[in-house]
């Protein structure tokens, strides 16, 4: 695996989010939410549709702005940078929806996430030879990832032509290309067929476990949730409403009924 | 045999405006209607510095191209914070600002009346006068266009603009300055546009405002629509197809009185019969949106 080889050792990172909120219009989509992802640990929020899960990846990840508190990355407050340098801070993110590059190869999609800024010097742009060795290793790298998820007979192939399974896990792999120390995975087995799930549900917890990252996890998915998570907060209408292990969450008699309510009939 | 030059020489000032909008059109997925902008500044930038400064060619040349990365670098820091439809009025704004300033600050420009005399390029005393001289030094210009911009589509740049341009947020995701990413695209294509301009003015030798209109962008956007774009083999096409084909209808043997007419509705048509059976155009990469 490319964690091995790769000089750069990234440290294990905690994430804290401090009394979050955001509202569109009159619509509290966050309330006062705070929540620590521990490190190493696999922390899943769950909770009806609407409960602002998703808000809360788009504040941590920069897409959103929220309207009062924090975001904390080991102690640094991250609190609305844009996207690009939360990414640069080692949290890799995954979108509830596929968005791979439809245009481009598989292989190039996972070559994205090694690019850094020295790639695009006016230097490095017009001298080839400069670059042909540092594409080589691009390419070596990037079948690295799709041979850990099973796509490397694909890689030359362009990524819109992938089953929506496949894409997800090349949206798995382009994340984790890019040594995150923080994963924001949102809902990765959704609309995933059950092989694909297991496969997916088994990718993850090798990452988690070789590489020690620090996760968050939306998923509606009560088996895989029970399978990865060590910690779960329960968000409903925008707040924290009761978090521990999995014990403590899943069995809350408050919690069934908020979820099997509102999520018709949800399996628990 | 003249003609056949002349048109050579148009090939080529075409095919670099089209490598030049390519960056922007076909790599950053951004529609761009200010090529002309580009490549009328060029041209002025040229035939300015050789009539009023008396430089010569192997300065003005440098100068135009850095001229233009100069103004690019500006105007992309306004433009690019639109996408899509705002972005593509804020480029028609800025030829027209282009437009307007060329046609009205006639101290400088002189306006309507255009600049005459412009010369031809010359290096070491030996000038470059006759059509077919130019059509290899136009050739030569092409040439050097095609390799940079050969370069730099195959670049980590330019992977890095195909995934803006496919998915800008999940682009982001992955540690990509969509801005710094867009303003270098549009310093390099506004650079490389200045080229066509500096051989345009030095071809013709006479340049006035009408050369560099919103219908020559919409043109040069047409190159790309029609050939493709996102790859080196479209705009290419592009270009063959646009110039070439006005040129063989001129032969068909339409009757005079109709004949003008005639040959636009058969362009049209064409254009219209390509665009809506090739999205990707005849030999391009990417669709555009």
């Amino acid at each position: 695996m490319q964690s091995n080889s790769d000089p750069r050792i990234i440290n294990p990172v905690e994430l804290r989010v401090e009394n979050i909120s955001k509202s569109f219009g009159a619509f509290k989509a966050l309330h006062d939410v705070s929540l620590t992802v521990s490190l190493g640990k696999v922390t899943a929020l769950v909770g009806p549709n609407g409960a602002g899960k998703t808000t809360l990846f788009h504040v941590i990840g920069g897409n959103l702005a929220p309207d009062t508190g924090k975001v904390i990355l080991n102690g640094t407050d991250v609190t609305g940078l844009p996207p690009y340098k939360i990414a640069r801070r080692h949290v890799g993110r995954l979108f509830q929806d596929v968005r791979v590059f439809p245009a481009l190869t598989v292989a190039e999609n996972i070559s994205v996430s090694f690019l850094h800024r020295s790639d695009y010097s006016l230097m490095t742009t017009i001298a080839w030879w400069r670059r042909e060795a540092r594409e080589r290793d691009r390419r070596e790298r990037a079948m690295k990832w799709l041979e850990f998820v099973g796509l490397a007979d694909k890689a030359d192939e362009p990524a819109g032509e992938l089953s929506y399974g496949q894409q997800k896990l090349l949206a798995l792999a382009r994340i984790v290309a890019l040594r995150p120390a923080i994963l924001l995975l949102d809902e990765p087995t959704a609309a995933l067929s059950p092989a694909m799930t297991k496969k997916m549900v088994a990718l993850i917890k090798q990452l988690v476990a070789e590489q020690k990252l620090t996760t968050a996890l939306i998923e509606h998915n009560m088996g895989v949730v029970r399978e990865l998570a060590d910690y779960i907060y329960f968000l409903h209408e925008g707040t924290v409403h009761t978090h521990g292990t999995q014990k403590e969450v899943l069995e809350n008699p408050a919690v069934r009924e908020l979820y099997m309510g509102l999520s018709g009939g949800m399996a628990i | 045999m003249n003609y056949l030059f002349h048109i050579g020489v148009m090939l080529g000032i075409y095919g670099m405006l089209a490598l030049s909008a390519n960056l922007l059109i076909g790599f950053g997925g951004l529609l761009t209607m200010a090529q002309a902008a580009f490549y009328g500044l060029g041209a002025y930038a040229y035939a300015l510095l050789s009539l009023k400064l008396g430089l010569p060619f192997f300065v003005t040349l440098p100068a135009a191209i850095l001229l233009c990365a100069f103004v690019g670098w500006l105007f992309g820091h306004a433009a690019l914070r639109f996408r899509n439809e705002a972005f593509v009025l804020a480029t028609i704004g800025f030829q027209m600002i282009v437009y307007v300033t060329l046609y009205n600050w006639t101290d400088l420009t002189r306006g309507p009346y255009g600049i005459s005399g412009i010369p031809r390029p010359s290096f070491f005393g030996l000038g470059i006068e006759s059509v077919p001289a130019y059509f290899l030094f136009t050739l030569v210009l092409f040439t050097a266009v095609l390799g940079f911009m050969h370069l730099v589509c195959t670049s980590p740049f330019a992977l890095s603009l195909k995934a803006l341009r496919d998915d800008e947020a999940a682009a982001q995701t992955l540690g990509i300055c969509p801005k710094g990413q867009y303003i270098r695209a549009m310093v390099f294509s506004a650079a490389v546009a200045a080229v066509p301009g500096v051989c345009f003015a030095s071809y013709i030798t006479y340049i006035d405002p009408t050369s560099f209109t919103l219908a020559e962008s919409i043109f040069i956007a047409c190159i790309l629509l029609v050939g493709g774009s996102g790859n080196i083999k479209g705009p290419m096409a592009g270009v063959a197809f646009m110039i070439i084909l006005p040129e063989v209808l001129r032969f068909v043997g339409l009757p005079d009185a109709v004949a003008a007419n005639l040959r636009e509705i058969i362009y049209g048509v064409m254009l219209v019969v390509i665009v809506y059976t090739k999205p990707k155009g005849l030999a391009g990469a990417y669709a555009v949106k």
